[in-house]
Protein backbone atom coordinates (compact mmCIF):
# COMPACT_ATOMS: atom_id res chain seq x y z
CA UNK A 1 0.00 0.00 0.00
CA UNK A 2 2.51 2.78 1.33
CA UNK A 3 5.09 1.39 -1.88
CA UNK A 4 1.99 2.03 -4.13
CA UNK A 5 1.24 5.63 -2.39
CA UNK A 6 5.21 6.10 -3.21
CA UNK A 7 4.67 5.22 -7.00
CA UNK A 8 2.18 7.23 -7.46
CA UNK A 9 3.87 10.37 -6.31
CA UNK A 10 7.12 9.52 -8.07
CA UNK A 11 5.21 9.52 -11.19
CA UNK A 12 2.90 12.33 -10.75
CA UNK A 13 6.26 14.57 -10.10
CA UNK A 14 7.94 13.24 -13.28
CA UNK A 15 5.42 14.14 -15.75
CA UNK A 16 5.38 17.34 -13.74
CA UNK A 17 9.10 17.85 -14.36
CA UNK A 18 8.34 16.98 -18.14
CA UNK A 19 5.90 19.57 -18.37
CA UNK A 20 7.41 22.45 -16.35
CA UNK A 21 11.13 21.78 -18.14
CA UNK A 22 9.53 21.13 -21.22
CA UNK A 23 6.29 21.18 -22.87
CA UNK A 24 5.34 24.73 -21.06
CA UNK A 25 6.45 27.79 -23.09
CA UNK A 26 9.08 30.31 -21.73
CA UNK A 27 7.93 33.78 -20.93
CA UNK A 28 9.65 36.92 -21.94
CA UNK A 29 7.92 38.67 -19.09
CA UNK A 30 8.40 36.21 -16.37
CA UNK A 31 12.79 36.31 -17.16
CA UNK A 32 12.42 33.62 -19.81
CA UNK A 33 12.73 30.06 -18.87
CA UNK A 34 12.94 31.33 -15.21
CA UNK A 35 9.29 30.80 -15.21
CA UNK A 36 10.01 27.21 -15.38
CA UNK A 37 10.35 27.79 -11.32
CA UNK A 38 7.26 28.50 -11.01
CA UNK A 39 5.66 25.24 -10.99
CA UNK A 40 7.98 24.58 -8.06
CA UNK A 41 7.42 28.13 -6.23
CA UNK A 42 3.78 27.75 -5.80
CA UNK A 43 2.88 24.20 -5.26
CA UNK A 44 6.05 24.45 -2.41
CA UNK A 45 4.49 27.76 -1.08
CA UNK A 46 0.91 25.76 -1.02
CA UNK A 47 2.40 22.96 0.82
CA UNK A 48 4.22 25.30 3.34
CA UNK A 49 1.24 26.43 4.31
CA UNK A 50 -1.28 23.26 3.92
CA UNK A 51 1.68 21.66 6.60
CA UNK A 52 1.17 24.13 8.60
CA UNK A 53 -2.58 24.49 8.65
CA UNK A 54 -2.21 20.53 9.62
CA UNK A 55 -0.04 21.11 12.25
CA UNK A 56 -2.72 23.49 13.77
CA UNK A 57 -5.20 21.46 13.33
CA UNK A 58 -3.36 18.37 14.75
CA UNK A 59 -3.12 20.75 17.85
CA UNK A 60 -6.15 21.92 18.77
CA UNK A 61 -7.40 18.16 18.57
CA UNK A 62 -4.81 17.35 21.02
CA UNK A 63 -5.76 20.12 23.03
CA UNK A 64 -9.18 18.77 23.49
CA UNK A 65 -10.15 16.37 26.24
CA UNK A 66 -12.38 14.49 24.10
CA UNK A 67 -10.09 13.76 21.13
CA UNK A 68 -6.54 14.13 23.17
CA UNK A 69 -4.10 11.56 21.80
CA UNK A 70 -0.44 11.08 21.33
CA UNK A 71 -1.66 10.65 17.37
CA UNK A 72 -2.16 14.01 17.02
CA UNK A 73 1.06 15.58 18.76
CA UNK A 74 2.96 13.54 16.75
CA UNK A 75 1.03 14.04 13.37
CA UNK A 76 1.43 17.83 14.63
CA UNK A 77 5.14 17.50 14.96
CA UNK A 78 5.42 15.55 11.63
CA UNK A 79 3.77 17.97 9.97
CA UNK A 80 5.60 20.73 11.06
CA UNK A 81 9.01 19.57 9.77
CA UNK A 82 8.14 18.21 6.52
CA UNK A 83 6.39 22.28 6.47
CA UNK A 84 9.22 23.96 7.63
CA UNK A 85 11.48 21.73 4.75
CA UNK A 86 8.72 23.21 1.68
CA UNK A 87 9.28 26.87 3.68
CA UNK A 88 12.89 26.42 3.22
CA UNK A 89 12.53 25.60 -0.37
CA UNK A 90 9.87 28.13 -1.22
CA UNK A 91 12.30 30.96 0.07
CA UNK A 92 15.29 29.76 -1.67
CA UNK A 93 12.85 29.31 -4.75
CA UNK A 94 11.27 32.35 -4.65
CA UNK A 95 15.12 33.63 -4.82
CA UNK A 96 16.39 31.85 -7.65
CA UNK A 97 12.93 33.02 -9.36
CA UNK A 98 13.16 37.14 -8.38
CA UNK A 99 16.86 37.36 -9.61
CA UNK A 100 16.22 36.92 -13.05
CA UNK A 101 12.64 39.18 -12.76
CA UNK A 102 13.00 42.00 -10.61
CA UNK A 103 16.98 42.03 -10.38
CA UNK A 104 17.45 41.47 -6.97
CA UNK A 105 17.31 38.35 -4.74
CA UNK A 106 14.87 39.05 -2.13
CA UNK A 107 12.12 41.53 -2.33
CA UNK A 108 10.64 43.15 0.59
CA UNK A 109 6.45 42.23 -0.14
CA UNK A 110 4.30 40.88 1.91
CA UNK A 111 4.30 37.17 0.73
CA UNK A 112 7.76 36.67 1.06
CA UNK A 113 9.14 38.39 4.30
CA UNK A 114 5.68 36.81 6.03
CA UNK A 115 6.99 33.57 4.50
CA UNK A 116 10.56 34.34 5.99
CA UNK A 117 9.34 34.88 9.29
CA UNK A 118 6.82 32.08 9.45
CA UNK A 119 10.12 29.78 8.62
CA UNK A 120 11.66 30.86 11.66
CA UNK A 121 8.31 30.40 13.75
CA UNK A 122 8.28 26.93 13.42
CA UNK A 123 12.18 26.38 13.41
CA UNK A 124 11.59 27.27 16.89
CA UNK A 125 8.32 25.35 17.17
CA UNK A 126 10.88 21.86 16.30
CA UNK A 127 13.10 23.35 18.77
CA UNK A 128 10.33 23.52 21.40
CA UNK A 129 9.36 20.01 20.39
CA UNK A 130 13.15 18.80 20.75
CA UNK A 131 14.13 20.19 24.35
CA UNK A 132 12.94 16.54 25.78
CA UNK A 133 10.28 16.30 28.64
CA UNK A 134 7.77 13.67 28.95
CA UNK A 135 4.94 12.99 25.95
CA UNK A 136 2.58 15.04 28.22
CA UNK A 137 4.48 18.19 28.65
CA UNK A 138 5.75 18.38 25.48
CA UNK A 139 2.30 17.48 23.48
CA UNK A 140 0.40 20.78 25.99
CA UNK A 141 3.33 22.95 25.41
CA UNK A 142 3.83 22.21 21.32
CA UNK A 143 -0.09 22.45 20.60
CA UNK A 144 0.01 25.62 22.69
CA UNK A 145 3.15 27.21 20.83
CA UNK A 146 1.35 25.77 17.62
CA UNK A 147 -1.44 27.47 17.71
CA UNK A 148 0.06 31.18 18.73
CA UNK A 149 2.55 30.68 16.01
CA UNK A 150 -0.83 30.08 13.60
CA UNK A 151 -2.32 32.81 14.49
CA UNK A 152 0.27 34.80 14.43
CA UNK A 153 0.49 34.66 10.98
CA UNK A 154 -2.31 36.86 9.72
CA UNK A 155 -1.01 39.55 11.68
CA UNK A 156 2.36 39.25 10.58
CA UNK A 157 0.75 39.70 6.72
CA UNK A 158 -0.98 42.56 7.89
CA UNK A 159 1.62 44.44 9.37
CA UNK A 160 3.83 43.60 6.56
CA UNK A 161 1.41 44.19 3.99
CA UNK A 162 0.62 47.62 5.35
CA UNK A 163 4.44 48.79 5.77
CA UNK A 164 5.38 48.44 2.38
CA UNK A 165 1.64 49.94 0.93
CA UNK A 166 3.37 52.65 2.70
CA UNK A 167 7.02 52.69 1.63
CA UNK A 168 7.09 51.11 -2.00
CA UNK A 169 3.84 52.14 -4.19
CA UNK A 170 3.50 49.74 -7.10
CA UNK A 171 6.90 48.69 -7.07
CA UNK A 172 7.80 45.17 -9.42
CA UNK A 173 6.60 42.95 -7.43
CA UNK A 174 3.03 43.27 -8.14
CA UNK A 175 3.74 41.57 -11.44
CA UNK A 176 4.12 38.36 -9.49
CA UNK A 177 0.38 38.33 -9.46
CA UNK A 178 -0.57 39.52 -12.68
CA UNK A 179 1.33 36.10 -14.57
CA UNK A 180 -1.12 35.25 -17.14
CA UNK A 181 -1.55 31.90 -17.27
CA UNK A 182 -2.32 29.62 -20.70
CA UNK A 183 -3.60 26.50 -21.26
CA UNK A 184 -0.33 24.33 -20.75
CA UNK A 185 0.94 26.48 -17.79
CA UNK A 186 -2.30 26.08 -16.14
CA UNK A 187 -2.52 21.87 -16.79
CA UNK A 188 1.20 21.90 -15.38
CA UNK A 189 0.32 24.12 -12.08
CA UNK A 190 -2.31 21.86 -11.27
CA UNK A 191 -0.48 18.67 -11.98
CA UNK A 192 2.69 20.64 -9.68
CA UNK A 193 0.29 21.29 -6.92
CA UNK A 194 -1.25 17.88 -6.93
CA UNK A 195 1.82 15.66 -7.28
CA UNK A 196 3.34 17.99 -4.51
CA UNK A 197 0.47 17.63 -2.29
CA UNK A 198 1.05 13.68 -2.45
CA UNK A 199 4.43 13.91 -1.73
CA UNK A 200 3.67 16.09 1.48
CA UNK A 201 1.33 13.42 2.52
CA UNK A 202 4.03 10.25 1.83
CA UNK A 203 6.79 12.08 3.82
CA UNK A 204 4.28 13.06 6.95
CA UNK A 205 3.04 9.09 6.90
CA UNK A 206 7.30 8.62 6.87
CA UNK A 207 8.04 11.38 9.38
CA UNK A 208 4.70 10.22 11.07
CA UNK A 209 5.87 6.34 11.64
CA UNK A 210 9.40 7.22 12.68
CA UNK A 211 8.32 9.52 15.11
CA UNK A 212 6.21 6.50 16.26
CA UNK A 213 9.59 4.50 16.80
CA UNK A 214 10.93 7.05 18.63
CA UNK A 215 8.27 7.36 20.86
CA UNK A 216 8.10 3.51 21.46
CA UNK A 217 12.09 3.61 22.13
CA UNK A 218 11.76 6.16 24.60
CA UNK A 219 8.86 4.46 26.83
CA UNK A 220 10.72 1.28 26.09
CA UNK A 221 14.11 2.77 27.75
CA UNK A 222 11.60 4.43 30.54
CA UNK A 223 10.04 1.21 31.42
CA UNK A 224 13.25 -0.60 31.50
CA UNK A 225 14.66 1.77 33.96
CA UNK A 226 11.60 1.65 35.65
CA UNK A 227 12.18 -2.34 36.08
CA UNK A 228 16.02 -2.02 36.60
CA UNK A 229 15.12 0.24 39.74
CA UNK A 230 12.06 -1.91 41.43
CA UNK A 231 14.98 -4.94 40.90
CA UNK A 232 17.91 -2.92 42.71
CA UNK A 233 15.40 -1.43 45.39
CA UNK A 234 14.82 -5.89 46.06
CA UNK A 235 17.96 -6.99 46.30
CA UNK A 236 18.32 -4.06 48.78
CA UNK A 237 15.23 -4.70 50.68
CA UNK A 238 16.05 -8.58 50.33
CA UNK A 239 18.63 -9.35 52.80
CA UNK A 240 16.72 -7.43 55.89
CA UNK B 1 19.84 36.89 -24.92
CA UNK B 2 19.86 34.73 -21.25
CA UNK B 3 17.21 32.25 -20.83
CA UNK B 4 17.97 32.04 -17.26
CA UNK B 5 18.84 28.21 -17.75
CA UNK B 6 21.22 28.19 -14.93
CA UNK B 7 18.77 29.38 -12.48
CA UNK B 8 16.22 26.86 -13.50
CA UNK B 9 18.66 24.22 -12.95
CA UNK B 10 19.88 25.60 -9.54
CA UNK B 11 16.13 25.53 -8.40
CA UNK B 12 15.36 22.38 -9.67
CA UNK B 13 18.50 20.70 -8.22
CA UNK B 14 18.23 22.24 -5.07
CA UNK B 15 14.86 21.29 -4.54
CA UNK B 16 15.57 17.53 -5.28
CA UNK B 17 18.42 17.76 -3.09
CA UNK B 18 16.46 18.87 -0.48
CA UNK B 19 13.40 16.75 -0.77
CA UNK B 20 15.90 13.14 -1.81
CA UNK B 21 18.16 14.11 1.35
CA UNK B 22 15.32 14.63 3.98
CA UNK B 23 13.40 11.34 2.64
CA UNK B 24 16.91 9.50 2.73
CA UNK B 25 17.40 11.03 6.63
CA UNK B 26 13.74 9.91 7.46
CA UNK B 27 14.07 6.12 5.83
CA UNK B 28 17.65 5.94 7.24
CA UNK B 29 16.70 6.73 10.69
CA UNK B 30 13.53 4.68 10.28
CA UNK B 31 15.46 1.83 9.59
CA UNK B 32 18.08 1.59 11.99
CA UNK B 33 15.36 2.23 14.55
CA UNK B 34 13.83 -0.38 13.73
CA UNK B 35 16.82 -2.80 13.43
CA UNK B 36 17.64 -1.35 17.48
CA UNK B 37 14.08 -2.67 18.69
CA UNK B 38 14.34 -6.10 17.10
CA UNK B 39 17.87 -6.45 18.38
CA UNK B 40 16.31 -5.42 21.37
CA UNK B 41 13.74 -7.93 21.28
CA UNK B 42 15.87 -10.95 20.49
CA UNK B 43 18.09 -10.03 23.82
CA UNK C 1 -12.35 41.65 41.39
CA UNK C 2 -10.23 39.13 43.32
CA UNK C 3 -8.62 38.20 39.82
CA UNK C 4 -6.96 41.68 39.27
CA UNK C 5 -6.05 41.87 43.12
CA UNK C 6 -3.97 38.86 42.85
CA UNK C 7 -2.81 40.07 39.53
CA UNK C 8 -1.38 42.98 41.66
CA UNK C 9 -0.42 40.91 44.19
CA UNK C 10 1.58 38.87 41.94
CA UNK C 11 3.40 41.80 40.36
CA UNK C 12 3.87 43.72 43.42
CA UNK C 13 6.31 40.34 44.65
CA UNK C 14 8.10 40.48 40.82
CA UNK C 15 8.62 44.21 41.26
CA UNK C 16 9.74 43.93 44.42
CA UNK C 17 12.02 41.12 44.29
CA UNK C 18 13.50 43.64 41.01
CA UNK C 19 13.84 46.68 43.48
CA UNK C 20 15.76 44.62 46.01
CA UNK C 21 18.26 42.57 43.35
CA UNK C 22 18.57 45.34 41.39
CA UNK C 23 19.10 43.16 38.20
CA UNK C 24 16.45 44.98 36.17
CA UNK C 25 18.29 48.75 36.60
CA UNK C 26 21.51 47.32 37.43
CA UNK C 27 22.05 44.66 34.26
CA UNK C 28 18.98 44.83 31.85
CA UNK C 29 18.61 49.10 31.42
CA UNK C 30 22.85 49.09 30.86
CA UNK C 31 22.24 46.64 28.32
CA UNK C 32 19.99 48.40 26.55
CA UNK C 33 22.17 51.43 26.55
CA UNK C 34 25.06 49.28 25.26
CA UNK C 35 22.61 48.40 22.64
CA UNK C 36 22.04 51.83 21.08
CA UNK C 37 25.92 52.73 21.62
CA UNK C 38 27.25 49.35 19.26
CA UNK C 39 24.24 50.71 16.66
CA UNK C 40 26.41 54.43 16.41
CA UNK C 41 29.44 52.12 15.89
CA UNK C 42 27.52 49.91 13.40
CA UNK C 43 26.55 53.20 11.50
CA UNK C 44 29.77 55.07 11.25
CA UNK C 45 28.61 57.44 13.81
CA UNK C 46 26.91 59.07 10.66
CA UNK C 47 24.39 61.88 12.32
CA UNK C 48 21.75 61.37 9.44
CA UNK C 49 21.75 58.04 9.17
CA UNK C 50 21.10 57.33 12.94
CA UNK C 51 18.74 60.18 13.15
CA UNK C 52 16.56 58.45 10.15
CA UNK C 53 16.96 54.89 11.94
CA UNK C 54 16.44 56.00 15.23
CA UNK C 55 13.05 54.70 16.26
CA UNK C 56 13.98 51.33 14.57
CA UNK C 57 17.49 51.15 16.31
CA UNK C 58 15.42 52.25 19.82
CA UNK C 59 12.73 49.24 19.01
CA UNK C 60 15.52 46.95 18.24
CA UNK C 61 17.26 47.61 21.61
CA UNK C 62 14.05 47.15 23.35
CA UNK C 63 12.91 44.00 21.60
CA UNK C 64 16.50 42.67 22.80
CA UNK C 65 15.97 43.55 26.41
CA UNK C 66 12.41 41.75 26.29
CA UNK C 67 14.21 38.45 26.07
CA UNK C 68 16.39 39.12 28.76
CA UNK C 69 13.34 40.38 31.03
CA UNK C 70 11.65 37.50 30.09
CA UNK C 71 14.49 35.07 31.01
CA UNK C 72 14.64 37.06 34.44
CA UNK C 73 11.03 36.75 35.69
CA UNK C 74 11.32 33.08 35.14
CA UNK C 75 14.71 33.07 36.37
CA UNK C 76 13.10 33.98 39.47
CA UNK C 77 10.51 31.47 39.95
CA UNK C 78 12.93 28.76 39.04
CA UNK C 79 15.08 29.86 42.18
CA UNK C 80 14.28 27.34 45.20
CA UNK C 81 11.08 26.08 42.43
CA UNK C 82 9.61 28.85 43.46
CA UNK C 83 7.27 27.52 40.32
CA UNK C 84 5.66 25.13 42.63
CA UNK C 85 4.99 27.40 44.93
CA UNK C 86 3.66 29.60 42.51
CA UNK C 87 1.50 26.61 41.50
CA UNK C 88 0.02 25.33 44.43
CA UNK C 89 -0.84 29.62 45.49
CA UNK C 90 -4.08 28.00 44.53
CA UNK C 91 -4.20 32.06 42.45
CA UNK C 92 -5.96 31.23 39.13
CA UNK C 93 -3.40 30.93 36.51
CA UNK C 94 -5.00 33.90 34.17
CA UNK C 95 -4.28 36.53 37.61
CA UNK C 96 -0.61 35.04 37.94
CA UNK C 97 -0.13 36.00 33.97
CA UNK C 98 -1.50 39.15 34.21
CA UNK C 99 0.83 39.63 37.59
CA UNK C 100 3.67 38.73 35.75
CA UNK C 101 3.50 40.37 32.47
CA UNK C 102 1.98 43.66 34.26
CA UNK C 103 5.95 43.44 36.40
CA UNK C 104 7.77 42.88 32.84
CA UNK C 105 5.53 45.62 31.17
CA UNK C 106 6.84 47.93 33.89
CA UNK C 107 10.29 47.17 33.58
CA UNK C 108 10.37 47.42 29.79
CA UNK C 109 8.64 50.84 30.80
CA UNK C 110 11.52 51.94 32.53
CA UNK C 111 13.66 50.86 30.14
CA UNK C 112 11.94 52.59 27.33
CA UNK C 113 12.19 55.78 29.01
CA UNK C 114 15.68 55.73 30.17
CA UNK C 115 17.10 54.05 26.69
CA UNK C 116 14.82 57.03 24.58
CA UNK C 117 16.46 59.72 26.39
CA UNK C 118 19.85 57.83 25.31
CA UNK C 119 18.53 57.71 21.94
CA UNK C 120 17.84 61.54 21.74
CA UNK C 121 20.98 62.61 22.83
CA UNK C 122 22.90 60.56 20.56
CA UNK C 123 20.33 60.12 17.79
CA UNK C 124 19.99 63.80 17.73
CA UNK C 125 16.29 63.12 17.48
CA UNK C 126 13.92 66.08 18.04
CA UNK C 127 11.26 64.83 20.20
CA UNK C 128 7.53 66.01 18.15
CA UNK C 129 3.97 64.14 18.61
CA UNK C 130 4.62 63.06 22.26
CA UNK C 131 1.10 61.63 22.78
CA UNK C 132 1.33 59.05 19.69
CA UNK C 133 4.77 58.32 21.19
CA UNK C 134 3.24 57.12 24.12
CA UNK C 135 0.44 55.47 23.22
CA UNK C 136 2.32 53.39 20.51
CA UNK C 137 5.12 52.80 23.25
CA UNK C 138 2.39 51.30 26.00
CA UNK C 139 0.43 49.26 23.63
CA UNK C 140 3.51 48.07 21.96
CA UNK C 141 5.07 47.46 25.76
CA UNK C 142 2.15 45.64 26.18
CA UNK C 143 1.70 43.39 23.92
CA UNK C 144 5.72 42.55 23.82
CA UNK C 145 5.34 42.06 27.97
CA UNK C 146 2.51 39.55 27.29
CA UNK C 147 3.69 37.21 24.33
CA UNK C 148 7.39 37.29 26.45
CA UNK C 149 5.32 35.79 28.93
CA UNK C 150 3.64 33.28 27.40
CA UNK C 151 6.29 31.90 25.46
CA UNK C 152 8.49 32.23 29.00
CA UNK C 153 6.32 29.80 30.75
CA UNK C 154 6.22 27.89 27.56
CA UNK C 155 10.11 27.08 27.90
CA UNK C 156 9.91 27.06 31.58
CA UNK C 157 11.81 24.72 33.32
CA UNK C 158 13.04 22.97 30.09
CA UNK C 159 17.18 22.93 29.18
CA UNK C 160 17.76 25.09 26.98
CA UNK C 161 15.44 27.53 28.09
CA UNK C 162 17.61 30.74 27.60
CA UNK C 163 18.44 30.06 23.80
CA UNK C 164 14.89 28.89 23.31
CA UNK C 165 13.10 31.53 24.49
CA UNK C 166 14.73 34.41 22.16
CA UNK C 167 14.34 32.07 19.12
CA UNK C 168 10.28 31.82 20.43
CA UNK C 169 9.56 35.12 20.82
CA UNK C 170 11.52 37.38 18.69
CA UNK C 171 9.25 35.97 15.45
CA UNK C 172 6.26 36.43 16.82
CA UNK C 173 6.70 40.01 17.65
CA UNK C 174 8.10 41.07 14.39
CA UNK C 175 4.12 42.85 13.67
CA UNK C 176 5.07 45.04 17.27
CA UNK C 177 8.97 46.02 15.70
CA UNK C 178 7.01 47.39 12.18
CA UNK C 179 4.00 48.84 13.87
CA UNK C 180 6.03 50.39 16.60
CA UNK C 181 8.79 51.71 14.39
CA UNK C 182 6.89 53.26 12.08
CA UNK C 183 4.27 55.04 14.41
CA UNK C 184 7.24 56.57 16.11
CA UNK C 185 9.05 57.24 12.62
CA UNK C 186 5.64 58.35 11.87
CA UNK C 187 5.02 60.85 15.15
CA UNK C 188 8.95 62.28 14.93
CA UNK C 189 8.29 63.11 11.08
CA UNK C 190 5.56 65.46 12.46
CA UNK C 191 2.99 63.01 10.42
CA UNK C 192 1.28 61.41 13.58
CA UNK C 193 -2.17 61.19 11.32
CA UNK C 194 0.20 58.41 9.48
CA UNK C 195 0.62 56.81 12.92
CA UNK C 196 -2.89 55.52 14.41
CA UNK C 197 -3.65 52.87 11.93
CA UNK C 198 -0.08 51.10 13.65
CA UNK C 199 -1.29 52.72 16.94
CA UNK C 200 -4.36 50.45 16.31
CA UNK C 201 -2.40 47.07 15.16
CA UNK C 202 -0.34 47.12 18.18
CA UNK C 203 -3.70 47.61 20.26
CA UNK C 204 -4.62 44.91 18.85
CA UNK C 205 -1.83 42.97 18.95
CA UNK C 206 -1.33 43.40 23.07
CA UNK C 207 -5.48 42.84 23.33
CA UNK C 208 -4.82 39.14 21.03
CA UNK C 209 -1.42 38.59 23.58
CA UNK C 210 -2.92 39.01 27.11
CA UNK C 211 -6.05 37.04 26.35
CA UNK C 212 -3.66 34.72 25.21
CA UNK C 213 -1.96 34.16 27.58
CA UNK C 214 -4.85 34.46 30.38
CA UNK C 215 -5.95 31.46 28.64
CA UNK C 216 -3.21 29.32 27.97
CA UNK C 217 -0.79 30.47 31.09
CA UNK C 218 -2.88 28.17 33.86
CA UNK C 219 -2.53 24.72 31.78
CA UNK C 220 1.07 25.80 30.96
CA UNK C 221 2.02 26.50 34.83
CA UNK C 222 0.61 23.15 35.72
CA UNK C 223 2.61 19.86 35.36
CA UNK C 224 1.07 17.26 33.16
Amino acid sequence: MKRLFLAVTVVALAVTAVFALWITPPRADQGFDAVRLLYLHAPTAWIAYLAFGVTALASLLWLLPRTRGTTWDLLAGASAEVGVVFTGLTLVLGSLWGRPTWGTWWEWDARLTTTAILFFLYLGYLALRRTGTTADERGKRSAIAALIAFADVPVSYLSVTWWQTLHQQGTVFNERLSVKIDGSMAFTLVAAVVSFTLLYGYLVLERFELAQLEEGREARELERAIADRVQAEHVEVAPV
Amino acid sequence: MSHNWGFVAAGYSITTAALVGYFGWVRLRTRHLRRTLRDENRD
Amino acid sequence: MSFLRDALLVAGKDLRIERRSRVALQQIVPFGGVVVLLFAFALDSDRTLLHQAAPGLFWAAVLLAVVLAVGRSFAIEEANRARDGLRLSGLDGGSIFLGKAAAVAVELFLLEVIVGAAVVVLYDVSVRGVVVLLCAAVAATVGLAATGTVYGVLAGGLRARETLVPLLVLPAVTPVMLGATRSFQAALDGVPGDAWPWVQLLAAFAVLAVAAGTVAFGPLLEEA
